[in-house]
């Protein structure tokens, strides 16, 4: 009797692609339910808005679905010259689904309609098809239509806050704002304008549609990595080496265990870590080469934050070490064939977090720092006055002893002036005792001509003691 | 770390019916192939053979071919082979006489040197019944100090190696003890699996008696019969090419059988238990038959095929061949024919990258970067496709059910 | 029609052996740079080659480069100092770009292949073939580029000293069209590769 033959194993597993990715559609869905939740319901509740106004973001996410399947649906016809049957059959196995619903979820709620639909054609004709289709992208199409918008249309997207947070909250979102401050400052400056850390991590923040509410996003983490759908290694180390980094900056500025959980907690790194940097077709397949990528990609979203205007830099850090994906599954073969060589990329790796936090500390207590070139050295109290020695940038260094009393400086005694080679002209016009008239409007006194350093240096004296008497009376 | 899968055992379906014995079959095709290396036929027509005359032999080790009956060489022609290819084999006709080139029986089984062992093992051509047909002497030749007995038996469906524990049993612990006693080793350990109670049982009533073999039990996956990841988990002991390294032989324990038929009678292999099973057949059931038995007559006596896309598979379903006729040649090594309904049509996918393959991968390749390199001969020889042992896992578990396993067998030839 | 369109096109510097990129993708940011950039190279081109074919029995083997590097150079270096004459905004929009193209593949690659094994009449029309098919397409890179980028086209701004001519069209002006993002370089990459998918198609079509 005769048999037909094909190869390989004869029992079945019950996994498969599509399986896969509905558990990660059922994982996103509280995420939506949320957002429809704190957008849609509580604005028409609380707000004058109309109902169609509050059903907007419902509008965005079935507009960037829609848009992805007739983008592939007429890159297909028109460009691969399928027939139709044919065009249908590729679109299912094509999953054009997860780069519709992330790429909206990205989005703030204000968005116009007609973006999305430009952007989400952009991603899934330029991000994803002209590569080959579904498992040959080199980027995370969801990604490219992101950047694709924020480059041509971000004046459009405006604000992050929905109508009802207009009402209620005012300023920009928590990244912008440490952005301003200079990235360190209190508690109460960083955090409390939003609430507590409590409101960041369930969510009543404003941001984008999605990564609002980092509780809902842990969970989906859990639920994905017990049914083995992600690769789980690039988050814990991503979001891992963020902490770590903003956690010796926090050491070394004197703030709380707070600050590296502000960091983590707060804009789109928790959903761009679990959702696209976890992206399985456009990540490393080796274990080794998840950790490196994982690492690699916290170092330079830190340093995207801390050193250029971006105030989030996930997005270009994901977008950037996609490229090297196959540098990275080189690295983790070089280590499956020979163990030993794990230490030389583990030095490597401490060689980048080690600088990367030292050029960090640098820049932020260099700032802090050159804000006013004096140096208080001792204060003394005196009943209703307090004595101040002090010592300040002039041509040299002026050391001087500085009366206050009632928050008002009465006299200035200049104990070292051996570095100021013109400080006769100072003293034939008296300027000690000018600076003091002047202290309220010191700016508005011209330094002596011919002697500037100096001048400059008295004026500091007075700006520095003025402002250190405003700080105690805090 | 042992990398490992879980699959239904499917084995009670042909367990629970009795051996059947078929040996009396009217002619056998005696196949002249050892371990994939074509060997010499040393008869011609018209010959008269007894069991156990030399009727082929492999050159570079003169390893013998054997006669499993007694009768007249009829011809040499090509018939199929379990791995697919069309192989010479020997045409005997049985007369039913069952002569016997030399009848002999020992009484003592122990009173052996190790030098007459080796020498009666390659003159018997004993060789692994296991599946890998290797000659059983070359393993005995070095310094060994524990013998393992492999009843693991870990594809699904298949139980001839459990009939044989299930009805010979005390042949078996009695041919263990005499090879520990001829080759001077410290102990036997016989693994099974944990939840395999035929072995347990019909080794446990006589196991007292011998106080240097041990029962080990394994757990319940998936390649556990593998030499590997026997030694890994009954002693905990890792090697880099052979056992034999550190002191230790691995048996199947049918050859184990048939090396204590050796030593008692002084003959080679003349009939072992096949398997028929499968969801495609109607009455799954062990059968005894002669070495060189074409299986197609045999099935069409026990029952029917039942199903519209069926696969005939020599071996098990995870590492067998699916061949497209059922007039396969009993060898050897062939433990086990099934046939499977193929119904389902399963969609092909691109690959995603998911990494599953290589997780599972018990030699540490990398299945996916292979297929995605499959044209660069420089790269493929950076990820060593030679170390595959095709056992088939990573097209198991592969989400968008890639032919990875081929994709690996095509790379091994390039990089030869 | 159809011979101008494989004249023009068919062994076209840009799109088929896609050299002298960089001039293309900088300097496309408006109509009237681009036409002027490849009126330049037209004119440079015609008078290298011309040079090129007249000197090539003399120059020996081994110091070619130089030598016609050279040649580049001065003829480029003329045209400079007329631009910074006569339209000193043009010469500061171009930037560094015109001194650039002293090693543009187009220029040096035409001579060192063609004219210095050719005669005097065929390198003159090796020349005009190359320069006008590069006119052609850097000028419609440019004005695709200006009209989604700016929402404009000019056609005469820059060199209003020389010819006291001011000629620009706005286009549009809206919320969607003028995109900043084909004023970048990644813009210019997409559009070039768009331009090269669809005449390169066009011209297999003819074929």
């Amino acid at each position: 009797m005769k048999f037909k033959v094909s190869n390989g194993p004869f029992v079945k597993s019950s996994n498969s692609t599509s399986k896969m990715m509905t558990r990660l559609l059922i994982a996103l869905i509280p995420i939506i339910c949320l957002s429809i939740l704190k957008n849609t319901i509580i604005v028409y509740f609380y707000t004058d808005a109309t109902l169609l106004e509050s059903l907007h973001p419902i509008f965005m996410i079935i507009l960037s679905i829609i848009t992805s399947y007739v983008s592939e649906l007429l890159y297909f016809k028109f460009i691969l010259k399928y027939k139709i049957a044919d065009c249908i059959h590729e679109l299912s196995k094509s999953f054009s689904i997860i780069p519709g619903v992330l790429l909206s979820l990205v989005l703030p709620v204000s968005t116009p309609l007609w973006v999305i639909v430009f952007g989400a054609f952009f991603a899934n004709i330029f991000g994803k098809m002209i590569y080959g289709g579904f498992g040959q992208n080199i980027f995370n199409p969801a990604l490219i239509g992101y950047l694709f918008i924020s480059a041509s249309y971000s004046s459009l997207i405006g604000s992050h806050l929905n109508l009802y947070e207009l009402d209620t909250l005012a300023g920009a979102t928590p990244l912008t704002n440490l952005a301003s401050l200079n990235y360190v400052g209190s508690y109460d400056e960083i955090v409390s304008g939003y609430g507590s850390l409590l409101n960041f991590f369930v969510g009543s923040i404003p941001g984008s549609l999605g990564e609002v509410s980092k509780m809902l996003i842990i969970f989906a983490f859990v639920y994905l990595t017990i049914t083995k759908t992600i690769k789980y290694l690039i988050p814990i180390f991503y979001v891992g080496t963020v902490f770590v980094i903003t956690y010796v900056v926090s050491l070394f500025t004197d703030m709380g265990i707070w600050y590296p959980i502000f960091h983590i907690l707060s804009g789109g790194l928790l959903f761009g870590a679990v959702f696209m940097a976890t992206d399985p077709v456009t990540s490393p397949i080796t274990k080794f080469g998840q950790i490196f990528h994982g690492i690699c990609l916290g170092v330079l979203t830190v340093s995207l934050r801390f050193f250029t205007s971006y105030p989030e830099g996930v997005m270009t850090s994901i977008l950037f070490m996609n490229m090297f994906v196959p540098l990275c599954d080189k690295i983790g073969l070089s280590v499956k064939n020979n163990l030993k060589k794990v230490w030389i990329y583990i030095l490597v790796i401490v060689i980048f977090i080690s600088m990367t936090s030292y050029f960090i500390i640098n820049k932020i207590s260099y700032k802090e720092e050159n804000k006013i070139p004096v140096n208080i050295l001792e204060t003394k109290k005196e009943g209703d006055k307090t004595i101040y020695n002090v010592s300040s940038k002039g041509w040299g260094l002026i050391k001087a002893t500085v009366t206050v009393e009632n928050g008002e400086i009465i006299s200035i005694d200049i104990t070292d002036k051996s570095g100021e080679t013109q400080w006769s002209e100072l003293e034939k016009n008296d300027y000690a005792n000018k600076a003091i008239e002047y202290q309220d409007n010191i700016d508005s006194l011209d330094a002596v001509s011919g002697s500037t350093f100096s001048s400059d240096g008295i004026k500091n004296i007075i700006k520095k003691i003025l402002e250190s008497e405003l700080n105690n009376e805090k | 770390m042992i990398k490992e899968i879980k699959l239904d055992g499917k084995k009670d379906i042909s367990i629970v019916n009795d051996l059947v014995d078929f040996s009396n079959v009217s002619k056998v095709f005696v196949p002249l192939i050892n371990c994939n290396i074509l060997c010499k036929c040393l008869t011609k027509k018209g010959r008269k053979v007894k069991i156990g005359s030399v009727i082929g032999i492999r050159e570079d080790i003169d390893f013998p071919i054997l006669s499993p009956v007694s009768g007249v060489v009829l011809d040499i022609k090509k018939y199929q082979y379990l791995n697919g290819d069309l192989v010479d084999c020997v045409v005997i006709s049985n007369d039913k006489t069952e002569k016997i080139l030399k009848k002999n029986e020992v009484k003592d089984i122990c009173n052996y040197s190790k030098e007459e062992f080796i020498d009666l093992l390659k003159k018997c051509s004993i060789s692994g019944m296991g599946g890998g047909d290797f000659p059983t002497y070359l393993k005995y030749e070095g310094n060994n100090s524990i013998l393992i007995v492999n009843a693991v038996e870990c594809e699904p469906y298949l139980t001839s190696d459990a009939m044989i524990c299930k009805l010979k049993s005390k042949e078996i612990l009695d041919g263990i003890d005499a090879i520990l006693k001829i080759n001077k080793m410290d102990k036997c350990l016989i693994a099974y699996k944990k939840n395999n109670n035929v072995v347990k049982n019909s080794f446990l009533e006589y196991i007292e008696s011998y106080d240097n073999i041990i029962l080990t039990p394994v757990d319940d996956f998936y390649p556990a019969g593998w030499e590997r990841n026997i030694i890994k988990s009954v002693l905990g002991y890792s090697y880099s090419k052979y056992p034999s390294e550190i002191g230790i032989v691995v048996n199947n324990v049918s050859t184990i059988y048939s090396i204590y038929k050796a030593l008692k009678y002084k003959k080679g292999i003349s009939k072992r238990i096949v398997t028929i099973s499968g969801d495609g057949f109607s009455k799954p059931v062990n059968v005894l038959v002669k070495i060189g038995t074409n299986m197609s007559s045999i099935i069409k006596k026990i029952g029917s095929y039942e199903g519209d896309n069926l696969r005939f598979i020599a071996g098990g379903p995870m590492m067998g061949t699916s061949l497209p006729k059922d007039e396969l040649i009993v060898s050897k090594n062939l433990g086990a024919v099934t046939i499977i309904n193929n119904d389902e049509y399963e969609e092909v996918n691109k690959c995603i990258s998911c990494g599953k393959c290589i997780d599972k991968c018990p030699v540490n390749i990398c299945p996916a970067l292979i297929l995605k390199n499959i044209d660069d001969v420089l790269e493929l020889k950076k990820l060593h496709p030679e170390k595959c042992i095709g056992c088939g896992i990573c097209s198991y578990v592969c989400p968008s059910k890639l032919a990875l396993r081929d994709a690996v067998k095509i790379a091994r030839k390039k990089v030869k | 029609m159809r011979k101008i369109f494989k004249f023009l096109f068919n062994d076209n510097p840009i799109l088929i052996f896609t050299l002298g990129l960089c001039s293309v993708l900088a300097i496309t940011t408006t109509f009237e740079k681009s036409y002027i950039m490849g009126i330049i190279i037209l004119i440079v081109l015609i008078l290298c080659n011309i040079i090129t074919s007249i000197i090539k029995k003399i120059v020996k083997e081994e110091i070619r480069i130089p030598v016609y590097i050279i040649i580049i150079a001065t003829i480029i270096t003329i045209i400079q100092i007329f631009i910074s004459r006569y339209s000193p905004n043009l010469y500061k929009a171009f930037g560094i770009y015109l001194p650039l193209l002293t090693v543009n593949c187009v220029l040096l690659g035409s001579c060192l292949s063609y004219a210095s094994s050719h005669s005097i009449k065929d390198s003159f029309l090796n020349a005009l073939k190359n320069g006008l098919g590069y006119l052609v397409v850097i000028s419609i890179i440019g004005f695709l580029r200006e009209l989604l980028g700016s929402g404009k086209i000019t056609i005469m701004n820059d060199i209003s000293l020389l010819t006291g001519y001011r000629f620009i069209i706005d286009v549009f002006n809206n919320d969607i069209l003028p995109n900043k993002i084909f004023l970048t370089s990644g813009g210019a990459f997409i559009l070039l590769g768009l331009v090269m998918g669809i005449i390169r198609k066009l011209n297999r079509g003819d074929n």
